[in-house]
């Protein structure tokens, strides 16, 4: 018959150890976001922009994937619901990207 | 009356339905079939209105230079009829359609969220009442269907029409998203055994892939619409230049749902005419991946291509030529489905009713539509037919030409079904050529004037500009299209009161809305159907023809396939239990309503409308909390 | 029958009820959240693509407001510590649910509730102070879009609160019903994504340079 559990549950001694590494990488991205410890804004400078930026993002998608995957117990889970959130996420994405290259090109006719 | 299944001993037990009578019944139902005809009845009520803001407009239009109508009303008339047409007549009429049958096509018994069901329906009207009372409280919306800013913006658009616009389109898109996610959950989670993915009904198919486009497609034009919102009543200036923001920012937000929103329109009645083509072909349908997952296919380019409704704006060549390349690409599987339609015709016995008339007028209406649309993709040529009548042309046999005539095909060939009589076909062919013919005289002209430079959405036009004969001749088709729509209407009066009973199965068709009477009864199934098939009616009314063109089946009779299937299971003796009706989901729409009232005043009127947001949200609190009650009390234990 | 084993009855209940009778085996109501979680990740893409089209546009301008001239980190880093943390009480609270631990449950969830609202009480206490500092929906492109992406956020969040709190009297009031684990289960997902919303605004709006 129908499955009745969705996959094994985490328990909750994983449930608080994911608490502490968000709690832990939240602390690092924010003294990395400090002005004056990798970016300072007073002396703009691209490299240190850039490397600033990578190193938020991908912590930015840990924290997000550590909610989904075992908060929202997407790992383990149905890939239907997978599909349903990681789908609609990669179009979001997509209409990031064009229209960042969009609205950086305010040409006319001619480009 | 085919059965799928013998029945084996006793059938299960009933519970008695507790539908209220009369006015009560239809404002509690949550049966689908129900709020199925909810549906039709009052999109039907809303196409016809918005074909008199259609005829008002061509006998502005008759002549030139005409004052029938006023520049203001007239805009108003473009407005309201477009968005009337796409929002409240083309889209619930294909949700009506959806919700009557494709539960009973896939063998269940009601749509997976009843409640949700009743919602839907109920935030619709109220969210298309809100609409028209903008006519009333000092304007309708006056800024194009798609209401493009600034023109939109409090500046050029003062009177509340706009935000009218904003909330009741809202709340529609509510109940367009609440229906979309109760048919995503529908048709993957119940579906009788034995109907996988392979053997779904192509409307079916279609009404889901619609549903995804819904509810990724939608988003976009309600964070466009609050912001549109917040510009015109709260200080911002996400679209005001002199604020900083860009106009063009609008556009793309708009059209990045308005173009997925063309084939949420189309695609329905795509799904239709791949049911009614192959019934009255007495053949199954020709390709029937190809047709599936051309759709699909389609859905998804859907989402790429945007910006072709922006080519004359300066995106630059580089944008326009990759929205041009998706857009010459989606002809193809649209051409796909073009040519199996063609080919399932091709060879069959066919059954000249007027389901298959309006079926085969859709396919050939739809390729003049798509041509123009073809070259519509075209950047330089668009730089000259864009806002112009040949875009009003390419629209309206796409739109008209395609989805209504899908939908015609769908109310003759479903109507038997859904009211157990029998619309009258002679009058049915009468309408069929008089809507055909009329159609052409009033939009094929449009490429032509359009080609010569009239502009679309001017109130009227310059004598001696060689447009006369042309408008003239539109008009008078226009009044011609509204007759035959009037023919209709005689033929449904006339039959619901004297029509021929209907049968079950009066079509000889594959699908199993066919196995049950018609009207069906509230539960649809004594017994949960199982399927072995792509057509389980022909399987089980013609046991020794071979069960063609499945893969793995071909040449196999109906009686080996079902031992190859191994799907025996059949649902126990169990009560079937119906959810029960409830005054729930009107309240809570209701509550929903009195709220957008208050969001839509609160830019102006400050205080009154705060109260009246809370009472909104009280309203609906009151409801959600009977819903919750209700919901309880039809747990089966109760 | 005592708390505990009301609650274990359901547990027992609620593991055959969900997914029974479905074509994927899939709870079907899940399975309809999952897809409005899906809607709404477009909602705040769009949101969020709006912020950062406006972002430079708003840094060239005359009258621009800087965000990390006029958003403090510090105290937000504590509303989004505050926020992750409501996800740990909310998953506790399910897993007590599950384990027919009724009280723990109830105080979980209870946690997770209040810990939202102090979230909600510190934005509401960080607009104040914002709009006292010059930064409103109307005094430049950032106000603009930052108000409305937080007040999106905030919005849901308050949603998410309330819903909790529903859910809570709901199985209180029918504590036999065999609905309530996925009802608990439904109204957690919802606020973790919540949650997730945060997660990423906080890094693009808050952090990002």
């Amino acid at each position: 018959m129908a499955a009745t559990h969705d996959g094994a549950h985490s328990s909750t001694r994983t449930y608080w150890t994911v608490g502490v590494i968000l709690a832990i990488v939240t602390a690092i991205e924010v003294v990395a976001a400090l002005p004056g410890v990798i970016y300072d804004p007073a002396q703009p400078d691209p490299t240190s922009q850039v490397i600033v930026l990578i190193a938020l993002l991908i912590m930015m998608l840990i924290k997000g994937a550590l909610v989904a995957m075992f908060f929202m117990h997407l790992k383990g889970d149905s890939r239907i619901f997978l599909l349903l959130f990681l789908v609609p996420l990669l179009m979001a994405t997509s209409m990031f990207f064009a229209l960042q290259v969009i609205f950086a090109n305010h040409g006319g006719i001619a480009g | 009356m085919a059965t799928l299944e013998r029945q084996v001993g006793h059938t299960p037990t009933l519970v008695p339905s507790k539908e209220l009578p009369g006015w009560l019944g239809w404002l509690t139902t949550v049966d689908h079939k129900k709020i199925g005809i909810m549906y039709i009845v009052s999109a039907f009520f809303f196409f016809l209105i918005g074909g008199i803001e259609a005829l008002l407009m061509r006998v502005q239009l008759g002549v030139p230079e005409n004052t029938f109508l006023s520049p203001d009303v007239y805009n108003q008339m473009f407005t309201m009829h477009a968005t009337t047409m796409v929002f409240l007549a083309i889209m619930p009429l294909n949700v009506g359609f959806g919700n009557y049958v494709v539960p009973l096509m896939i063998g269940a018994r009601d749509m997976a969220f009843p409640r949700l069901n009743a919602l839907s329906i109920w935030l619709f009207i109220f969210g298309g009442l809100m609409l028209y009372l903008s006519f009333i409280v000092g304007g309708a919306p006056a800024a194009g269907w798609f209401a493009y800013a600034p023109l939109s913006t409090k500046v050029f658009s003062p009177t509340n029409g706009m935000d009218y616009w904003v909330v009741g389109l809202t709340i529609t898109g509510v109940a367009s998203i609440a229906g979309a996610i109760n048919f995503i959950v529908t048709i993957i989670n119940m579906r009788a055994p034995g109907m996988t993915f392979n053997r779904l009904p192509l409307f079916a198919w279609m009404t889901l892939i619609v549903s995804f486009l819904l509810i990724f497609a939608f988003p976009s034009l309600t964070v466009a619409q609050v912001q549109l919102l917040f510009d015109r009543n709260f200080g911002t200036g996400f679209f005001l230049p002199e604020r900083g923001g860009d106009p063009l920012l609008w556009q793309h937000l708009f059209w990045f749902f308005g173009h997925p929103e063309v084939y949420i329109l189309i695609l329905p009645a795509m799904g239709i005419v791949s049911e009614v083509l192959p019934t009255f072909s007495r053949k199954p349908i020709f390709g029937y991946a190809f047709v599936a997952y051309s759709g699909v296919a389609i859905g998804f380019l859907g989402f790429t291509v945007w910006a072709h409704h922006m080519f004359a704006v300066g995106l630059g060549p580089l944008a326009n030529a990759i929205f041009s390349a998706g857009s010459f690409l989606i002809g193809v599987p649209t051409g796909v489905k073009i040519f199996n339609w063609i080919a399932t015709i091709y060879g069959g016995s066919i059954n000249l009713k007027s389901p298959f008339y309006f079926a085969a007028g859709f396919v050939a209406m739809f390729v003049i539509g798509g041509i123009s649309g073809i070259t519509l993709a075209s950047p330089p040529l668009d730089l000259q037919q864009t806002d112009s009548y040949y875009v009003v042309a390419h629209i309206h046999y796409v739109l008209f030409g395609g989805a209504i005539f899908g939908l015609f095909a769908g109310a003759y060939y479903w109507f038997p079904k859904i009211t157990g009589r029998m619309l009258n076909d002679r009058l049915g062919k009468i309408h069929f050529w008089l809507m055909l013919i009329s159609m052409n005289v009033t939009f094929f002209p449009m490429h032509i004037l359009g080609t010569e430079g009239m502009p679309r959405r001017y109130y009227t036009y310059e004598a001696g500009m060689g447009w006369e004969v042309w408008n003239l001749l539109e008009t008078i088709g226009a009044f011609a299209m509204a007759f035959s729509i009037l023919i209709f209407i005689f033929n449904v009066v006339s039959s619901l009161k004297h029509g021929e009973r209907a049968e079950a199965d009066p079509w000889d068709g594959a699908t199993l809305e066919w196995a049950v009477s018609s009207p069906p009864p509230a539960h649809n199934f004594d017994r949960t159907p199982v399927v072995h098939s792509r057509r389980p009616l022909w399987d089980t009314k013609y046991p020794d023809l071979e069960v063609a063109h499945e893969a793995g089946s071909h040449g196999m009779k109906r009686s080996e396939a079902v031992k190859q299937d191994q799907v025996h299971h059949v649902e126990g003796d169990e009560a079937i239990h119906l959810p029960s009706p409830t005054f729930a989901p009107i309240i809570v729409s209701f509550g929903v309503t009195v709220l957008g009232f208050g969001l839509l005043y609160l830019g102006t009127s400050g205080g009154m409308t705060a109260i009246a947001m809370v009472v909104g949200l009280v309203i609906m609190g009151y409801g959600i909390v009977r819903w919750v009650r209700d919901a309880h009390a039809d747990l089966p234990q109760h | 029958m005592s708390e505990h084993a009301a609650v274990a009855h359901t547990a027992h209940e609620a593991g055959h009820v969900a997914g029974h009778g479905t074509s994927t085996g899939l709870d079907s109501r899940k399975m309809g959240l999952w897809a409005f979680i899906g809607s709404e990740v477009l909602i705040f893409g769009s949101l969020i693509v709006t912020y950062f089209i406006y972002k430079p546009i708003n840094a060239a301008r005359p009258d621009a407001q800087l965000p990390h001239e006029e958003l403090g980190i510090m105290f937000t880093s504590l509303l989004a510590a505050i926020l992750l943390a409501s996800s740990v009480t909310m998953v506790m609270s399910l897993a007590a649910a599950r384990n027919g631990d009724k009280r723990m449950f109830q105080i979980w969830h209870l946690a997770t509730i209040g810990l939202g609202l102090c979230f909600l009480g510190g934005q509401v206490y960080e607009f104040y102070e914002l709009s006292h500092h010059g930064l409103t929906l109307s005094s430049s492109l950032l106000g603009m879009t930052f108000y409305t992406l937080t007040g999106f956020h905030g919005t849901h969040v308050a949603i998410g609160a309330t819903w909790l709190f529903a859910v809570f009297l709901k199985v209180r009031a029918y504590p036999d019903s065999p609905e309530n684990l996925m009802d608990i289960e439904l109204s957690g997902l919802y606020w973790h994504f919540v949650d997730l919303v945060w997660v990423a605004v906080f890094t693009l709006i808050y952090l990002l340079p």
